[in-house]
């Protein structure tokens, strides 16, 4: 079954943008895009990206042990927000180098459980994550009654230009 | 329909006049027109079916008329229609509606309605 | 075959290579959605074939007749004897140039198999009349899909001679659409409805409807390969056959810095009906 994911570039520019900015002591930034699921015939799925929500400073963890830990706060705020629109979240974040990119070791251990739980707010929706690099992207999705993340075989930014930018 | 035209504010008292009748009716929004779902509408005697989907359009719809209502599936009536817009997708529904126009101005929701349901008398 | 001296182009299209190293990847993987496929659609189905796009969904209901040999790009004779489907001669036509291509077929209106627009990163639409593009401007806003839209029509005033013109125009989700741009208005919609069944046959000549493909194909190409990295903004092409001229509308002067308010971001995706 093949996934799509589609994010306006107003909200794609805004991310990247809101991503880069230093952090006080956190080695990464992090956020969560908002999402709407359909389906495209042949049992096709497309995700529609929606929104964006920032982590703020003060919802980060010193730990410097891993890139970037948010705190509980957060993640209650992001399964409220699904519970109350029935939309989809993703966790976003930034890798910071040009070429494909990819989840490393902590974020499959730490991200998809968290992705998981908060899908139990939203379970007609897909839940997942996005990690861009500087000119690419990656995704996975945790879609309506399936027990495994599936990775998103195409991701557009749509806008001037359009762009595909998980095909590197 | 221009640029500068703002959404049409329905006055409340008019929706719940609406809802009164048909407390299962719904809204939504589609390229800046305001449409009202009505499930399963009863219809006048003599139709087939007896009952259908309805969706109305108070408003100048982008099909050029001054206000429209559309079945879920074309209505056989007393009198033949001209069931002039088929297939038309609205809401990723597909719709049908006969030509009828009620030109008059300031009418409220439930008459627009009564006024488009008279067709098939 | 990869060209040594374009490293990454692909022989056949080495004289494309000005597009961009990664312009023929970006090409192969955009899958386009064609609505209509006459006069208009059968030049953009043809253009799209040489250039290098492989995923085709090609939508239309109706079938070859010799009235429409004067301009239907890949039909032939036989097609008209046999009533071929439109979307038969395109696919074929696709096929003829690009053996690999993947092609999905539909011989209905595209609102009888709305769902598999959704799957294209552009659509182009080559209709008939005002209502049906403000319908499918709606259904590809709805999921984020690009919407390039061809027009042309011939009019008569007096004893004047005819005059041919038509419209290019690009749709995209975030910017202004085809009512903010005045072309879709609600005094057209309603002239259309009132003519309707008497309008008759759209004049449709193959010169013109090539010069509107061209110019939809070229804006496409932009759009995905940013090769002149100048596209940032409202399209509205307008095309003076008697003239012999495609430049932007003056209308676009007029719509600097304004947003549109037609298609708001929190309404992506499937509807969302609220309960009164």
């Amino acid at each position: 079954m093949m996934i799509r994911l589609r994010i306006p570039k107003q909200i794609e520019r805004e991310l990247r943008h809101l991503l880069m900015q230093p952090h006080p002591f956190a080695f990464e930034r992090v956020g969560f895009i908002f999402t709407r699921l359909t389906r495209c015939g042949d049992g096709e799925l497309l995700v529609l990206v929606t929104a964006y929500e920032h982590v703020p400073d003060d919802d980060y963890i010193n730990d410097p042990n891993v890139g970037a830990r948010i705190n509980s706060a957060v993640i209650r705020r992001t399964m409220q927000r699904a519970l109350n629109t029935g939309e989809g979240a993703f966790h976003v974040h930034i890798h910071d180098h040009h070429g494909a990119t990819g989840p490393s070791y902590t974020d499959k251990q730490e991200l998809r459980p968290m992705m998981q739980s908060i899908r139990n707010a939203a379970p007609q929706s897909a839940h997942g994550l996005l990690i861009l690099s500087r000119d690419a992207a990656w995704a996975e999705a945790l879609t309506p009654n399936s027990l495994q993340f599936q990775k998103i075989a195409k991701i557009s930014v749509v806008g001037f230009p359009t762009e595909f930018i998980n095909e590197k | 329909m221009a640029g500068h035209r703002k959404r049409m504010d329905i006055p409340p008292d008019q929706i719940e006049e609406l809802k009164s009748t048909y407390p299962t009716v719904l809204s939504a929004e589609e390229g800046g027109i305001v449409y009202f779902l009505i499930p399963k509408i009863p219809l006048p005697n003599g139709t087939i079916p007896t009952v259908v989907d309805v969706l109305l359009c108070p408003t100048a719809d982008r099909h050029g008329y001054p206000s429209r209502l559309f079945f879920a599936e074309q209505v056989q009536s007393p009198k033949p229609l001209n069931w002039n817009s088929n297939n038309v997708r609205i809401l990723e529904r597909n719709w049908f509606a006969y030509s009828w126009k009620v030109t008059q101005q300031g009418l409220r929701l439930m008459q627009i309605l009564a006024l488009h349901m008279k067709a098939l008398q | 075959m990869k060209n040594e001296s374009s490293p990454g182009v692909s022989e056949r299209f080495t004289r494309q290579s000005f597009l961009g190293p990664a312009a023929e990847e970006k090409i192969a993987g955009c899958h386009v959605g064609i609505i209509g496929l006459g006069g208009g659609g059968s030049h953009i189905v043809q253009q799209l074939a040489h250039i290098g796009f492989s995923r085709f969904s090609l939508f239309d209901n109706d079938s070859v007749e010799s009235s429409n040999l004067n301009r239907l790009v890949g039909g032939t004779q036989t097609d008209a004897q046999k009533s071929t489907p439109k979307a038969d001669v395109a696919a074929r036509l696709i096929k003829g140039v690009n053996l690999g291509a993947r092609i999905v077929v539909i011989k209905e209106r595209w609102q009888h198999e709305a769902e598999r627009l959704r799957a294209c990163d552009i659509v182009f639409g080559c209709v008939d009349s005002y209502a049906e593009r403000r319908d499918l401007e709606i259904a590809t806003r709805r999921y984020l899909i690009p919407y390039l839209d061809i027009g042309l029509d011939v009019h008569k005033v007096g004893d004047e001679p005819p005059r041919m013109a038509g419209q290019v125009i690009l749709s995209m989700p975030g910017e202004l659409c085809m009512a903010c741009l005045g072309f879709l208005t609600e005094a057209k919609l309603a002239r259309e409805a009132e003519q309707y069944g008497a309008a008759g046959p759209r004049p449709q000549v193959v010169w013109a409807n090539g010069v509107l493909a061209s110019s939809a194909v070229g804006i496409a190409i932009d759009l995905i390969t940013d090769w002149t990295q100048s596209l940032r903004g409202p399209v509205y092409l307008s095309y003076d056959s008697n003239a012999g001229t495609v430049q932007p509308h003056k209308r676009l002067q007029y719509v600097e810095g304004r947003v549109c308010s037609h298609f708001p971001i929190a309404q992506l995706g499937d509807p969302i009906f609220k309960q009164l």
